[in-house]
């Protein structure tokens, strides 16, 4: 309770250490984004227009986060194949698939011993059992606990993944958009020369 | 034992799947989208200048290109906002807020406050800070609503404060191109016609000057806008272009000329019968041109020059007789040729009075020097075979008008005046046959007692030709 307590004013305190006064002055700043002038302003607002005529196509071809992740999340690796990432989603459903059966294969062992043990009649064969049932069952939630963090790290790399795949169908629109000379834009056809 | 220990195993199972959703749930938080969410989330909820900021981190940290385009337009927006909250305190502020917005939405509310500054300069007649504001609106904002009321406004200080009329009919040209019929397009019209007839004046005096692509360059332009009446203007560029043909035609640069009387009677379609008149004239000269042609028996440019005509006028009738004119010329040419190698041949066995008729027949449809010659030999020779010491006798009284006659009499006049009458011998004309036929020898002696003139000559009857034998017949005939 102390602890905690002593974290929150060190924290309040580094709040008001670092704190910066707002300065309206450098926040309106004409030339922050480096625009000298109107033309200057001009052309980033030209480029700008461009790009936002861009995202709705970006919108259709990028890949929903969600979605990928629900895939990942149901099958591992499914995601990272939706992305255009084959090797890792070839990796994380081997790597599931194999820790899960492992994990599996002992399970049922564990199952089969304790079987022998709950029908047992005699004290040794049911500590003997109950031993042998043990160990296969710890190995069973190994794999299992490592099948979990595999699954957890395919739905971190899945969200990787996505937001890397968006981002290069965003640079193959623009590396498109600007080596076509003929652009078919709201206002009309765009030719450049 | 059994069941403890189950329950511990589902224990163990929900824990991890706790722990898996805290995972999954941190991981999204650290998503990029998230950040761009965030800034959205500030706009909406009016935290402009925290969605600004945010955005500003944004870009630089976020890789994903899209997401910070939409993050930009959240920022452009954001800073709008806040120009229209600071327009409310300071307009200064809200210029530079506008500016920072670099949107044609903001655009159209820093256009406003320019506008509310220009009319203030007006209301104090200060039209250079009027400029400023209005050359500041159309640079900056040239798709604001207001461009048309600018471009009206800046039409009037020029011609009214500065008397720039080429600015002013340069922001005209753009005002009509960009918003014609707009009202205040139409308002600059009736101001703009004011500078018309100087530019037209202008015009001529380019057209006077010879610069006709200059004054056409002046009159097309006029022509483009509705400053003046297509008619009036319509004149002016015929009559420049028909002016442009008479120094083309002065210059002998016929076809030229003809394209430009041509270009003329579309401008001028009242004034056809004029410039067909003066086409007419120009194919009359392509025709004159044609006849010397023929004349100097060059038929392919005869026929070139003809052709010409046909350029200008289809079948005009001139044309046409002049061709066939030259193809009569041309066929009256071989057949004289023919007629004249029969008058070679009649002659060459003798008939000479047939070979006379046929050099007649070929002198009449093509008279040349030889025919000429060959006529004249003819007769000749013919005279000479019926009298040829008569023909000879003529041939010497004949001679230059007399000639030798008269020199002959003036000697022995002056010959009179130094020696008496019967110390002078008179031989009188001899005519001796000579050795060639067709051919006399024809002497005249003077004769004194200290000197002597033996005249003699040698006549062709053939030819009429007189040749002096010796040194002092051939003084007397100089």
């Amino acid at each position: 309770m102390k602890r905690s307590l002593l974290t929150l004013i060190i924290l309040v305190a580094a709040c008001f250490a670092f704190a910066q006064r707002f300065d309206i002055e450098a926040f309106s700043d004409t030339t922050k984004y480096g625009w000298k002038d109107y033309s200057d302003r001009s052309l980033y607002r030209q480029d700008l227009l461009e790009r936002q005529e861009l995202l709705h196509i970006y919108e259709m071809e990028a890949n929903s986060m969600w979605d990928a992740v629900i895939k990942s999340a149901v099958v591992p690796g499914w995601g990272q194949f939706t992305n255009k990432a084959p090797t890792k989603g070839s990796i994380f459903l081997a790597s599931e698939l194999a820790l899960v059966g492992v994990s599996l294969y002992f399970y049922d062992r564990s199952l089969y011993y304790y079987d022998k043990y709950m029908n047992a009649n005699q004290v040794e064969d049911i500590e003997n059992y109950y031993n042998l049932a043990l160990a296969p069952r710890q190995y069973s939630m190994l794999f299992l606990g490592s099948a979990a963090l595999v699954w957890a790290y395919n739905i971190f790399d899945v969200i990787q993944v996505t937001g890397e795949h968006n981002a290069r169908v965003w640079e193959r629109l623009m590396e498109k958009h600007r080596s076509s000379r003929v652009n078919f834009t709201a206002n009309g056809v765009e030719v450049r020369f | 034992m059994n069941l403890p220990k189950r329950a511990n195993i589902i224990i163990s199972m929900t824990k991890i799947r706790y722990l898996i959703l805290l995972g999954i749930l941190m991981l999204l938080g650290a998503c990029e989208m998230n950040r761009l969410r965030s800034v959205e989330e500030h706009y909406e909820k009016g935290r402009y200048a925290a969605a600004i900021q945010e955005t500003d981190d944004m870009i630089l940290k976020t890789k994903n290109r899209a997401l910070v385009t939409r993050a930009e337009l959240v920022r452009s927006n954001s800073y709008h906002q806040l120009g229209l909250i600071a327009q409310e305190r300071s307009t200064d502020l809200a210029i530079r807020f506008f500016k920072l917005a670099n949107s044609p939405a903001a655009d159209k509310d820093l256009a406003k406050i320019y506008k509310a500054r220009l009319m203030d300069a007006a209301l104090t007649d200060d039209y250079e800070t009027q400029l400023e504001y209005i050359s500041t609106i159309l640079r900056e904002m040239p798709a604001s609503e207001l461009v048309p009321e600018m471009m009206q406004r800046r039409i009037n200080i020029y011609l009214d404060r500065l008397g720039d009329s080429e600015a002013a009919w340069q922001d005209y040209m753009d005002l009509f191109d960009g918003y014609e019929g707009n009202s205040h397009e139409t308002v600059a019209r009736k101001t703009i016609q004011r500078i018309v007839p100087n530019k037209i004046a202008y015009g001529k005096r380019l057209a006077e000057a010879k610069y006709y692509n200059d004054a056409f360059t002046v009159y097309f332009e006029l022509a483009k806008y509705p400053v003046i009446a297509s008619d009036e203007i319509n004149e002016i560029i015929g009559n420049t272009y028909r002016a442009q043909a008479e120094d083309l035609l002065e210059a002998g640069n016929y076809s030229e000329a003809e394209i430009f009387l041509r270009i003329a009677l579309q401008y001028v379609p009242h004034q056809r019968s004029q410039i067909e008149a003066r086409m007419r004239g120009i194919v009359d000269i392509f025709i004159v041109q044609g006849d010397n042609y023929v004349k100097q028996r060059n038929y392919e440019q005869a026929t070139q020059s003809y052709q010409r005509v046909f350029e200008i006028i289809p079948d005009y009738k001139p044309a046409l007789d002049a061709i066939q004119r030259m193809h009569t010329a041309q066929d009256n040419i071989v057949r004289a040729a023919q007629l004249f190698a029969q008058a070679e041949r009649a002659e060459a066995s003798g008939k000479v009075a047939d070979a006379l008729s046929l050099y007649r027949q070929a002198d009449a449809l093509d008279s040349t020097q030889e025919t000429r010659n060959r006529i004249a030999i003819s007769q000749n020779t013919l005279e000479a075979d019926r009298n040829p010491l008569a023909f000879a006798k003529k041939i010497v009284n004949e001679y230059r008008g007399g000639l030798l006659n008269t020199r002959i009499n003036n000697r022995k006049q002056e010959l009179q005046t130094r020696y008496k009458k019967n110390e002078i011998r008179d031989s009188g004309w001899k005519f001796l046959h000579s050795t060639s036929q067709y051919k006399y020898e024809v002497r005249y002696d003077l004769i004194t007692p200290r000197e002597t003139f033996l005249y003699v000559w040698q006549v062709n009857l053939k030819d009429r030709s007189i040749i002096p034998l010796n040194k002092i017949s051939e003084d007397l005939m100089k």
